[in-house]
């Protein structure tokens, strides 16, 4: 797998045409595409199979700019206002 | 022992203190303790109830 | 020292017994073997809580080495030293935070600080919720209940009465129905650091989004006659709306078979098969074409809100708002929910819903943990699009016949329902309590079984 695909999304603000960007909006947490390993180790401590994580369509403005592809997994780093940095995970798919 | 949730815990002294009520033997000293949920909750914490809980 | 004299002169007493239980406790530290707990005792420390409420100074004086000292002693730890004997606990983000906070400028040992963790790790667990709690149930409760209480009276006019905006049980039902467009959709625009503080810019700004049509900048009659219609322009209208002539007639030119001619203070505009159905078919096309501005934003106005312009817009269209030049993408938003999956991602649309449907509660008084707030929107958000609560969501998807029956529309599920033969496997709450057993939920969902001894 790619490890830099979509790796920190909000870290690559150089760079671009002014255009602003998905991620940039403050509604829009962090994405970042995890790698296999981590895949592996995530499924483990949850005891799941990856389908039984929330979903993130492949047509999802966010999914499109990080360039997450049909099954790969997602972590999604959430500001919470109960427990200050909550980390979710969504499955990429159709 | 495993922990258990509050709700495993309520099944538990339910069930316990129902046989008691019917007449069980108790398993410990009861000391003037009458009330049949009472003894069964002395017995869980003394972990000496004979019934567990089955996961999933 | 450690020790007060008075417990020095009880333990005196007591005799060889126990000082050599002292001194083996004292060398189960690590690093700590006999010969070390020896010297501590003689020094006054008598159990392992009195070695490791010792700084670190004292430790070494008795001759203990650096290293073993600094573990043991207490001595103040650095942040990032704090966080990193916080690694692979798991607490909560702002429970770490906080735990360094207080403990940051205190003298304290390692040992010390893991009992603390320890501590505040069995006071997290016991607040954290049970598995088999009916969650969803108590979420379902905390928001309907307050909806009860809410306010009947649904309009109300924010600001300087001039835009108005949904709020109370209209809104809160129209946030969980996921409705395709909200009552009253409304656009908040920031603007960019450098623009927030031009009045100009953001009343340019807000004339330039909102919709002009064409009637809005002038006069219509139809010269049945000649086949043909005539606009007088009004010039005011159009230095008002930033409009020029040149853009006007470009922009009826662009229209289909059609001829424009421009004479001065009029433009005349007649169709090229000149008949009367050719008239009419020009004149309704005509009639509500807009000239200039964003599709669905009827009305923009400037507010002056914690100390910079801002744009509120009646009518929501966010996409192309946030390409514009000098508008802030990270923080403009608008409050029609079923745009935001499309603009901005699911993730945001889960925020959003958190968002509104907290103002609108906070807005009448009533508290709500949004915890119950979050549960609801994840619910809503899980597979990736936005899905209603309701008979059209969450609920109409549910697996058990008996389940969607029980909502809503009962006897058309169940005539569905038998003419397609489905089986109820009775695994959900609602089918347990039509046919009357225990729920699978709390106590119902524990099963007993007898314990072996082995």
């Amino acid at each position: 797998m790619d490890k830099d695909r979509g790796k920190d999304n909000k870290d690559k603000k150089e760079g671009r045409d002014g255009k602003w960007e998905v991620s940039d909006h403050e509604l829009v947490p962090c994405h970042e595409i995890i790698s296999q390993k981590e895949v592996t180790a995530l499924l483990k401590e949850y005891d799941i199979e990856k389908e039984k994580l929330p979903k993130l369509l492949s047509t999802d403005p966010v999914a499109k700019e990080i360039g997450a592809k049909v099954n790969d997994i997602v972590r999604i780093t959430r500001k919470s206002s109960t427990s200050g940095v909550f980390i979710a995970y969504r499955l990429v798919m159709l | 022992m495993q922990e258990l949730t509050r709700f495993e815990r309520a099944r538990i002294i339910g069930a316990r203190a129902l046989q008691i009520a019917m007449g069980a033997p108790v398993l410990i000293k009861v000391d003037g303790v009458t009330d049949p949920v009472e003894i069964a909750e002395i017995e869980l914490m003394e972990e000496i109830i004979p019934i567990t809980v089955r996961r999933r | 020292m450690a020790m007060s004299e008075n417990q020095d002169l009880d333990l005196g007493g007591v005799g060889v017994e126990s000082k050599k239980g002292s001194i083996r406790s004292i060398s189960s530290l690590p690093g700590i073997g006999e010969h070390r707990a020896e010297v501590l005792y003689n020094a006054g420390f008598r159990t392992v809580d009195d070695v490791i409420k010792a700084s670190v100074d004292e430790l070494q004086d008795l001759g203990i080495p650096n290293e073993i000292a600094t573990s043991l002693g207490r001595r103040s730890l650095g942040e990032k030293e704090l966080s990193d004997l916080l690694v692979g606990y798991r607490l909560p983000q702002n429970l770490r935070v906080l735990l360094i906070e207080k403990i940051r400028n205190i003298e304290i040992s390692e040992m010390e600080l893991k009992r603390a963790i320890d501590e505040l790790l069995a006071l997290y667990k016991q607040i954290t919720v049970d598995p088999n709690e009916p969650v969803g149930t108590v979420a379902a409760q905390s928001m309907g209940e307050p909806g009860t209480q809410m306010t009947m009276r649904t309009f109300h006019y924010a600001g300087v009465a001039e835009t108005s905006v949904t709020l109370g049980l209209p809104r809160l039902i129209e946030i969980m129905d996921a409705r395709t467009e909200p009552s009253t959709p409304l656009m908040t625009i920031y603007l960019k650091e450098g623009y927030d503080q031009n009045l100009e810019f953001a009343k340019k700004l807000a004339i330039e989004i909102s919709t002009t049509k064409l009637l809005d900048l002038c006069e219509m009659r139809v010269d049945l006659e000649g086949k043909s219609m005539i606009l007088e322009v009004d010039e005011r209208a159009l230095e008002s709306r930033r409009v020029t002539g040149e853009e006007l007639v470009d922009k009826l030119s662009s229209q289909k078979n059609c001829e424009v001619n421009d004479m001065g203070e009029t433009i005349v505009i007649s169709p090229i098969e000149k008949n009367y159905r050719q008239l009419q078919k020009l004149f309704f096309s005509i009639k509500d074409m807009r000239v200039k501005g964003t599709p669905e934003i009827k009305r923009a106005i400037v507010r002056r809100e914690r100390g910079e312009y801002v744009i509120i817009t009646e009518g929501s269209n966010l996409a192309p708002v946030l390409e514009l030049e000098g508008v802030d993408a990270s923080r403009s938003t608008t409050n029609d929910i079923y745009e935001i999956p499309k603009v901005l991602g699911i993730e945001a649309t889960r925020n959003a819903i958190i968002r509104e449907t907290v103002s609108t509660l906070e807005e009448q008084h009533l508290d709500v943990d949004v915890r119950h707030v979050m549960l609801i929107a994840d619910l809503m958000t899980k597979d990736g699009g936005l899905k209603a609560i309701g008979r059209h969501g969450i609920s109409g998807e549910k697996a058990s016949l008996l389940a969607r029956a029980a909502f809503e529309i009962t006897v058309n599920h169940l005539l569905d329902g038998a003419m397609r033969g489905e089986v109820d496997h009775l695994d959900g709450v609602v089918e347990n309590i039509i046919t009357g057993q225990p729920i699978a939920v709390g106590t119902g969902k524990v099963s007993l079984t007898m314990k072996w001894s082995d």
